[in-house]
């Protein structure tokens, strides 16, 4: 029986008590319930990577960008519970606070590689492609599906950092950072 | 009746829907898609690169009398030097200082009739407006300082000129192989 | 399933370079050389007004003697005169005074000896003064030969060196007031300006 439960009540109240009775009588009842598509990332290791000072102190490469070796940030127990998820990367270069345009054969911006690993069979890469005076300071990039709900650490590394032209940096205060978005693939948004 | 009561019992299981959820779902309002941002930092100082000397960094003016009269030559020259890719990261300053030719090995209070010291102006060119300069025969030297509002990298041209004889130009040079004198030339960037 | 703890990583560990001195001047120094030869200038000298005594004058490098004897005696008659150099040295020095005869001799036949009596060679003296340097230098006139005198100077010297020649009343190379012997006498006076 499928029937508001108000109405059935009352249904049965009504009946006289004199009906003749059947030998038996069954009802149905459809037990529904939903589990929605979740993904949830990890709180990262670190919320801020500081990178310290960016230009060389000493030697042939003074003041331009020093080599800095890769930083990592991981975000643990990261999941989705739905077949089919992705994760992409928005990457934003680090600009110099000031925002006044630099003189010739200075740079107020420093590029780098943002790669997400761990969550597909392919990384999620992002490469910034800021110019000198720091326009066009953000990338996008997505990785390859994840066919299967999963939970896993998800490693955000930094990397190849540089500076358009390798120019000297002006002096200042730099800042930029790092999306991670956990989410369902967009069909043909693999990289 | 006994089924009355099992069909309302069953009809009440069912009627509290938000009860079973919270089982399912650890958030209120989890979605299936979700982001974390990781912020990048780093600083660049506000630091002057001197540049590389073109020359051998001296300015040798050679035998500085007139071999007749034991005057000093009044057509002394030399070739300026070039610091060849000097640069700041920031606003700066530029001051020059000069000390006089003085004889090196004759050191004594010279006797009547003669100087030890040949006095000149030196300039540094290329990096403001309004060189730089220092005269060694003026005690007040206001141009000695020089500032630029931006972040520059280029060359400057250091050169000396307008040389006379400390105590008049009557005076003769005492005899000594080393007279010497030093120009610095000094770049502090300004935060 | 819950959040994992946070993890608040040491942002020392992240750092890449350590931290920098700001505002560092960057001071270049350039030498700045010469050098002044050791030089000594002496110009051509000039007969110093009022000094001159029996002296015609002087004639290029030549001091000429107006009356070089008196005509009774024959005896040589007084003659001096101051001759003044502008010069220099820049460096402590010596001045070396020549005398290429040691008196004056004659210039056409060379006599050794006369008749007695008679002077032959004539001798004089030679004041040198020369800033805070004064040396005197006699020529005897009894041989004919280079003599010379060496007056160091301490220091570096600018402006006037005076060579005073003076010839005594009656000077001879025998007996005071010996009469002299015919002929033209002369004598070659150097001033060197030196390095000791």
């Amino acid at each position: 029986m499928n029937c508001k439960y108000g109405l059935a009540l009352i249904a049965l109240v009504a009946l006289p008590a004199t009906a003749a009775a059947q030998s038996t009588e069954s009802g149905t009842v459809d037990v529904v319930g939903t589990v929605r598509s979740i993904c949830i990332l990890g709180d990262p290791t670190s919320a801020l990577v500081d990178l310290g000072q960016l230009s060389a102190a000493s030697g042939p490469r003074t003041g331009r960008v020093a080599v800095i070796p890769p930083q990592t940030v991981t975000l643990p127990g990261s999941f989705c519970n739905f077949a089919g998820s992705a994760v992409s990367i928005s990457a934003t270069a680090l600009t110099a606070a000031d925002a006044t345009n630099p003189q010739a054969g200075f740079a107020r911006a420093v590029n780098y590689t943002a790669t997400a690993t761990g969550w597909a069979a392919g990384a999620s890469l992002a490469t910034t492609g800021a110019a000198r005076d720091g326009t066009g300071p953000t990338a996008e990039g997505t990785g390859a599906t994840q066919p299967l709900p999963q939970v896993a650490d998800i490693s955000l590394t930094l990397s190849s950092f540089t500076a358009p032209g390798d120019q000297i940096l002006v002096s200042g205060n730099y800042s930029g950072n790092v999306i991670v978005t956990l989410g369902p693939a967009i069909a043909g948004g693999e990289n | 009746m006994i089924r009355a009561s099992a069909l309302i019992a069953a009809t009440l299981a069912l009627s509290a829907p938000g009860l079973a959820m919270a089982q399912i779902a650890p958030e209120v309002g989890a979605s299936d898609t979700d982001s974390a941002t990781v912020g990048v930092i780093g600083n660049v100082p506000a630091q002057c690169y001197g540049g590389t000397l073109s020359g051998d960094g001296s300015l040798d003016l050679g035998v500085l009398i007139d071999l007749t009269t034991g005057r000093l030559r009044t057509d002394l020259a030399t070739p300026g030097e070039v610091l060849v890719g000097s640069f700041c990261t920031s606003r700066s300053t530029i001051t020059v200082n000069a000390t006089p030719l003085e004889a090196q090995n004759f050191t004594v209070a010279p006797p009547a009739g003669f100087s030890r010291r040949v006095h000149y102006l030196a300039s540094a060119s290329g990096w403001t407006t309004t060189p730089a300069s220092y005269n060694t025969a003026t005690a007040a030297n206001a141009a000695a300082t020089q500032s630029r509002d931006s972040a520059f990298t280029g060359d400057i041209t250091v050169a000396i000129s307008d040389f006379s004889t400390d105590g008049g130009e009557t005076l003769r040079l005492v005899g000594d192989e080393s007279y010497r004198g030093v120009v610095t030339v000094t770049l502090t960037a300004v935060n | 399933m819950h959040a994992p703890s946070i993890i608040i990583a040491a942002v020392t560990a992240l750092l890449a370079m350590p931290v920098f001195a700001q505002s560092q001047p960057a001071p270049q120094d350039m030498p700045v050389t010469g050098n002044v030869p050791l030089i000594c200038a002496l110009q051509t000298g000039q007969i110093q007004p009022g000094t001159s005594n029996n002296v015609i004058g002087l004639d290029g490098d030549t001091l000429r003697i107006a009356q070089f004897v008196n005509p009774d005696t024959l005896s040589v008659k007084a003659a001096s005169a101051t001759v003044r150099f502008d010069a220099v040295c820049n460096f402590a020095h010596a001045v070396r005074v020549e005398s290429a005869n040691n008196g004056l001799w004659p210039t056409d036949a060379q006599i050794t000896q006369a008749p007695a009596g008679f002077a032959f060679a004539v001798p004089y003296t030679a004041s040198v003064s020369w800033g805070q340097a004064n040396g005197q230098f006699n020529t005897d006139a009894k041989s004919r030969r280079l003599v010379q005198q060496i007056l160091n100077v301490d220091t570096p010297v600018a402006g006037q060196l005076d060579l005073k020649i003076d010839i005594a009343e009656g000077a001879s190379n025998v007996e005071t007031s010996a009469p002299v012997i015919a002929g033209n006498y002369a004598d070659t006076v150097r001033i060197f300006l030196e390095p000791r």
